[in-house]
């Protein structure tokens, strides 16, 4: 009656051991977590890949992938905001400390291409 | 190893384990309740399936989340009744494995849960035992046996390993430079719209050091729960005082992850007791006269 199963010391050898394996491997295989959770050191700086579209001379701005192909985005600019001409694409960074009371101070942009329907142009 | 087998298959009382039972089933059923998973399948975000919800070709309808969430809530409150616990509770947890599925298939692994899951998985592999006492077929019986001990002490070992190996990732991949350097400011910081508590904080170089030293120390020295029990009155409000931080600081919800801590390591039959006892005193015994 009061015996544990014959099957719990296997069980929780194992399951233990996958609780390790997973950490150390590192595996992600949830429920069993790698536990790597604010592990890396961040930096100081912020840093990603913006896209801006002109449209009836409202300005949208939306983060992009690094790698992003024009005619992508010019096909996406298209489908969320109408007829695209160009999308600019910018480089933000932003110092995280950089800061104006509560609030965030303004990112540095930096302009790196800009996507039209003929081609793609480096700023000049 | 000896005594380590010892020491999670000793004997335990009944009524520990089903207090563990009840508490992970009712809080299952809370964290079933408390997403709204048909809105993220009507969504239609990007399906990224993570690990085992490559079975499904496509995020699952808002339909089937639905269903999947009623039938998960309602099979943890049967399980934590104890009824059909045999079918109710692989129910819930299957429930819960594919919603939380859901959640991390959007790009993002949640770690809140996991443990949540981890310890339910333990009682589930403790079969009848878990369903022996504090049920709504036998609310008082009473028991004591091996058979109780060693899901318990199981699920402590998890939970133990669990915040040993988050320390040993920061020590792995940072090492003393997650006190020593400012990451915890930039952690404070990177937030969208950090409020004031985060912001008093990273504006304090000293403050910040103290909480990243303050959180690497109780993660790595949080297993000596294990083998001291007098310092689980330490650690464990200590790792609560830590989500709490965590929660306001950052706006991260790791309430299901020390719930668990807290349903885990209570021992359950001695609160039970001593809520009766002060509830309900028994009389002082007679005078007896001759």
């Amino acid at each position: 009656m009061g015996a544990a199963p014959r099957y719990a010391r296997p069980f929780v050898a194992i399951f233990v051991g996958m609780v390790v394996v997973c950490a150390l491997a590192p595996l992600n295989l949830w429920p069993f977590s790698n536990w790597e959770l604010f592990s890396r050191l961040r930096g100081p700086v912020e840093s990603y890949w913006e896209a801006v579209v002109e449209h009836h001379g409202l300005v949208a701005d939306y983060t992009i992938g690094p790698h992003t192909v024009c005619a992508l985005l010019l096909r996406s600019a298209t489908v969320r905001f109408g007829v695209a001409t160009d999308v600019r694409i910018y480089h933000v960074e932003r110092l995280l400390s950089d800061r104006i009371g509560a609030h965030d101070a303004p990112p540095y942009r930096m302009l790196v291409a800009t996507c039209t329907a003929k081609d793609e142009r480096a700023p000049s | 190893m000896r005594r380590v087998e010892r020491w999670i298959f000793a004997p335990e009382d009944a009524r520990r384990l089903a207090g563990v039972r009840i508490g992970l089933c009712l809080l299952l059923a809370y964290r079933l309740s408390a997403h709204d998973y048909d809105a993220l399948a009507a969504r239609q975000v990007r399906f990224l399936p993570h690990f085992y919800m490559d079975v499904f070709a496509h995020m699952p309808s808002a339909d089937l989340a639905s269903a999947l969430q009623a039938l998960g809530i309602a099979a943890a409150l049967a399980a934590g009744l104890g009824l059909a616990l045999r079918i109710t509770l692989p129910v819930a947890f299957v429930c819960g494995l594919i919603l939380n599925g859901m959640l991390n298939s959007t790009g993002r692994v949640m770690v809140r849960d996991a443990l949540l899951m981890l310890c339910l998985a333990v009682i589930i592999a403790a079969g009848r035992a878990a369903g022996d006492v504090w049920t709504v077929r036998a609310p008082n019986r009473t028991a004591f046996g091996e058979r109780y001990g060693w899901p318990i002490r199981s699920a402590m070992v998890v939970i133990a390993l669990a915040y040993f190996f988050a320390s040993f990732q920061k020590w792995r991949y940072s090492g003393f430079a997650w006190v020593t350097s400012d990451n915890l400011r930039w952690i404070l910081y990177a937030q969208p719209h950090p409020n004031g508590f985060a912001l008093f904080i990273a504006d304090r170089a000293l403050l910040a050091h103290l909480f990243a030293a303050g959180a690497l120390l109780l993660e790595t020295s949080f297993p000596l729960v294990l083998f001291v029990p007098r310092l689980r009155w330490l650690l464990i409000p200590a790792v609560l005082a830590m989500h709490v931080a965590i929660r306001v600081a950052l706006g991260l919800d790791y309430s299901a992850q020390w719930l668990t801590v807290l349903i885990v390591f209570v021992n359950w039959p001695v609160v039970v007791d001593w809520t009766r006892r002060t509830l309900v005193p028994t009389p002082a015994p007679r005078e007896i006269t001759r």
